[in-house]
């Protein structure tokens, strides 16, 4: 009994908490609330608040701790603060009081509607989300933070395996496994055999053709399914077997994949024979997804090669920051980041073209077909080779965000010495670079 | 992971197991948690019972308001179903009346702002309409029955 006791605690350690990559749930919280900011940025709550209160019939958590309907302008000032939360949650910046105030107002926000005439389901596995990532770890990789961290603290390795990151995506997934679970134990239950054995489902399918939901089904196909003989029964008694057999997809590798295909086609054939919008309960199946081992396969189908050479000044404390947070972003490994002022002779050695002095003035760049950047320039050439900067890369291109660049930059690789840099001043440079430099006549005229 | 961490971790997997668990047990709802008994009963009769609600335009005629945009926030389910329930409940008529003077509200404040392309409506009616099911939804304008619940109209000329 003992031993049964100690294999089943075991069991349930590994279960919870054995130690994973911090990226699995990093990347799910990513896409997990930017799908989120996206899909509900566009809502208005406030309208809820204009609803009379004889329609008000309040769902037992509004009841029990007596939550008012505010007032549409107060839920305006809410609503902002609620997708404010999201895209901050998404990007990973204040994550942990961002994820907070997520599912505080989220709780409020989604749940409200539910007090006028009937509970829907579709946002429901998304609050317990919300409330289950506010209390994880989930902004420690592939955030905001942890690049202003990496910028504080240095190049700091990424946060090792932990369990931290792995009970919160098994609950979520638990719980998303036992919102299925639920969904076929209530069919059993409730009509037993019958709800597969009988004209139901064709009737069901007939149903909804009479705007009787809270969306019209996208298709009318379910009118042309409910006259084929065998084919509603078909899709009833597999619908039962998918949502009772779900749990199995926590355990089992094998069928992992096929449950949560039929879970996503379920939700999938709701809304299009049907009507019912779930589209925003499908984002929870990213959880699913091993993100590190993802990452690691897509790498190794990418050529290994080196598209941008960066040299920077390693004695500069803004500019070692600078490179530990273009290393975490440079997903694809596909920079070269070289410290001048500690490895010179190497550098000197392989791109003779270069200045020592103007490489320690500014930040220079050599993409693969040899052009040389500095400055400004550098960065918006680091921009092509950083899939990040895909995003802001054609805004680099836009006047007057480059005049304004190069200036921004200026200002501050001219003021690094007196404020940041470890190193000396100008003279020191011209000394330090006439040390081991070919010297370049006017090399220094940017600084 | 610190003792601290473990606690708040493993009290977060017994309220959210436990919180399901009993739901599905018990067969209530307590909202995130639920049993999710949508379309678990089954329909035996190829029919169908709904509350619908029509608009009357000042010529007096009769629109049946089958647009989402016409019932926002509101829908085709959660109003209907809602209507019935207070419909059912205790200040049954006085309270449907209430609710469906709000419903006509909405709709001429939201058309006024040019959001519905609908007729001002000067009063708003709900009936329980009753269909045989067809295929395509094909009798949708001709029920097999349509009794009157309620109507609501407004005192100011549209």
């Amino acid at each position: 009994m003992t031993r049964f006791l100690f294999r089943l605690r075991d069991r349930w350690m590994a279960f919870w908490f054995a130690p994973a990559s911090a990226t699995n749930l990093g990347v799910s919280r990513v896409i997990f609330f930017g799908v989120l900011a996206a899909f509900y940025i566009p809502h208005n709550f406030s309208i809820w608040g204009t609803v009379s209160s004889t329609l008000l019939q309040p769902i037992w958590l509004f009841q029990t701790f007596r939550v008012p309907v505010l007032s549409p302008a107060m839920l305006s000032a809410v609503e902002a603060a609620w997708k404010v939360s999201l895209v901050l949650s998404s990007v990973g910046l204040l994550t942990r009081p961002s994820m907070s105030v997520a599912a505080l107002f989220g709780t409020y926000l989604l749940g409200l509607p539910h007090n006028f005439g009937q509970t829907y389901h579709f946002d429901a596995l998304l609050v317990l989300g919300f409330w289950i990532l506010a209390f994880s770890r989930a902004g420690d990789a592939w955030s905001i933070d942890h690049l202003i961290r990496t910028a504080r603290e240095g190049d700091a390795p990424p946060a090792a395996a932990s369990p931290e990151y792995t009970w919160p995506v098994q609950l979520i997934l638990t719980a998303l496994s036992l919102v299925f679970f639920a969904a076929g134990v209530a069919k059993i239950w409730t009509s037993g055999l019958e709800w597969v054995m009988s004209d139901h489902m064709a009737f069901l399918l007939r149903r909804v053709q009479y705007h009787i939901s809270d969306a019209d089904p996208l298709v009318n196909w379910g009118s042309h399914i409910a006259e084929l003989p065998l084919a509603p029964r078909l899709m009833a008694a597999g619908t039962i077997l998918i949502e009772t057999s779900y749990p199995l997809s926590l355990f089992s590798r094998r069928l992992r994949v096929p449950l949560v295909l039929g879970g996503i086609s379920l939700i999938l054939g709701i809304r299009f024979l049907m009507g019912p919008t779930f589209e925003q309960f499908l984002v929870i199946n990213v959880f699913w997804v091993p993100w590190d081992r993802v990452g690691a396969r897509l790498r190794s189908w990418l050529p290994r090669r080196t598209d941008m050479r960066v040299f920077y000044d390693g004695a500069c404390s803004l500019c070692q920051p600078t490179v530990a947070v273009l290393r975490r972003l440079d997903l694809r490994q596909r920079v070269e980041f070289l410290d001048v002022h500690g490895d010179w002779a190497s550098i000197n050695r392989r791109f003779p073209q270069l200045s020592r002095e103007q490489c320690l003035a500014d930040m220079h760049g050599i993409d693969r077909a040899g052009h040389l950047f500095s400055g400004f320039e550098t960065y918006r050439a680091l921009a092509r080779v950083l899939p990040l900067g895909w995003i802001v890369l054609p805004f680099l291109y836009l006047p007057p965000v480059p005049w304004l660049g190069r200036r921004i930059y200026r200002v501050i690789a001219d003021h690094r010495q007196t404020t940041a840099c470890a190193l000396p001043g100008r003279a020191a440079i011209a000394a330090a670079a006439s040390d081991g430099d070919r010297g370049t006549a006017g090399a220094s005229s940017g600084r | 992971m610190s003792t601290r961490r473990l606690v708040v971790a493993h009290l977060l997997i017994l309220f959210v197991i436990g919180g399901s668990l009993y739901d599905i047990g018990t067969r209530q709802e307590h909202w995130p948690f639920s049993n999710y008994p949508m379309f678990s009963t089954v329909h035996r009769q190829p029919t169908l019972t709904w509350l619908r609600l029509f608009g009357v335009t000042a010529d007096n005629r009769e629109i049946a308001l089958l647009s989402y945009n016409e019932l926002w926030p509101l829908d085709q389910s959660r109003l209907p179903l809602g209507l019935r329930r207070i419909a059912d409940g205790p200040d049954g008529p006085p309270r449907l009346q209430g609710a469906l003077t709000d419903v006509m509200r909405r709709y001429n404040a939201r058309r006024e702002k040019g959001e519905i392309r609908g007729p001002a409506l000067r009063a708003i009616r709900l009936y329980k309409m009753g269909w045989s099911l067809e295929p395509f939804a094909a009798n949708l304008d001709n029920p097999s029955s349509r009794e009157f619940v309620a109507e609501s109209a407004s005192n100011e000329a549209p």
